[in-house]
């Protein structure tokens, strides 16, 4: 609450956690907008959540989790790269609990704005996501945005193109 | 885009934080911005408002005067809205009639107490719209 951070001029990194549903793409999409206007660094993060289910998890699967995950970070930063050449996108995987690891990156990272997805109501994925959500939104320091995974926005900016 | 950005405020420290955020963001989209103040009667509970209706005129007051602060800092066109209910019904109710592209909120206002921002937290579950916490 200090008079020095001017809140528009402070947004110079953009969070985007990705588990590559729809709802995460949502947010990215939202996340390359406020990005293109403020210039900001986009920062796509994908957590392994070796939290899930430890008793099922060896390093095997972890190990293949976390190539998967690199696989869908490295893919969704290309994606971006050809679309606005001129922004910053940077990739990151980390192991842990998604709404505490993403949280840490924030710290770690400095991050100003982050940009989560939301899954619709009801079905199971929300129970997942969107408690992570709701985390983020009740612990984070920093504004956070929640894109509900609707298909107006998307048909909106894809029609645009 | 952002063609309309709609904020919710209380008055509160970090709702007016929240305001600085959403004029910011109106100016940086050109977009319309909207405001609104909801005199929480759930809160408050019916019998304890029907019973005195100063509470309620007090509570107007306060949201009255909270959107004329807002309409101040904007420094631009800020169309205002009050109403009386549960804030994030409300607030859905009324980001759905101006079709906001973007509801922006403090999640920690003044009905936060120890349950933390449960208007913005209910807010984000139950509106299809982005919704900025800050």
């Amino acid at each position: 609450m200090t008079e020095d951070d001017d809140p528009d001029a402070s947004i110079r990194s953009i969070l985007v956690p990705t588990d590559g549903s729809d709802a995460a793409d949502a947010a990215l999409e939202r996340a390359l907008q406020f990005a293109e206007l403020e210039g900001a660094t986009v920062h796509v993060l994908s957590v392994v959540d070796t939290t899930a289910n430890p008793m099922r998890f060896g390093v095997a699967e972890v190990a293949d989790l976390d190539r998967a995950r690199t696989e869908l970070v490295d893919g969704v930063v290309d994606a971006c790269g050809d679309r606005t050449p001129r922004l910053e996108v940077r990739g990151a995987v980390r192991r842990g609990r998604p709404a505490e690891t993403i949280l840490e990156y924030v710290e770690e990272q400095a991050i100003d704005l982050l940009v989560v997805g939301r899954t619709g109501r009801g079905g199971v994925a929300e129970a997942l996501l969107g408690s992570t959500a709701d985390r983020l939104v009740r612990q984070a320091a920093i504004p956070v945005v929640v894109v509900p995974d609707v298909g107006e926005t998307d048909d909106r900016s894809r029609g645009a193109e | 885009m952002y063609e309309t950005i709609l904020v919710a405020t209380d008055g509160s420290d970090p709702a007016s934080r929240t305001v600085d955020y959403a004029v910011d963001l109106a100016s940086t989209f050109d977009a319309d911005l909207h405001g609104i103040s909801v005199v929480d009667t759930y809160r408050y509970g019916d019998s304890m408002l029907s019973g005195d209706r100063t509470v309620v005129d007090d509570l107007r007051d306060r949201a009255r005067s909270v959107l004329e602060d807002l309409e101040g800092r904007a420094g631009r066109e800020v169309t205002t809205e009050l109403r009386r209910g549960r804030p994030h019904e409300e607030i859905g109710d009324y980001a759905a009639a101006i079709d906001a592209d973007l509801v922006v909120l403090g999640n920690r206002g003044l009905g936060a107490g120890g349950e933390i921002g449960s208007s913005a937290e209910r807010l984000v579950r139950s509106v299809d719209r982005p919704v900025l916490t800050a």
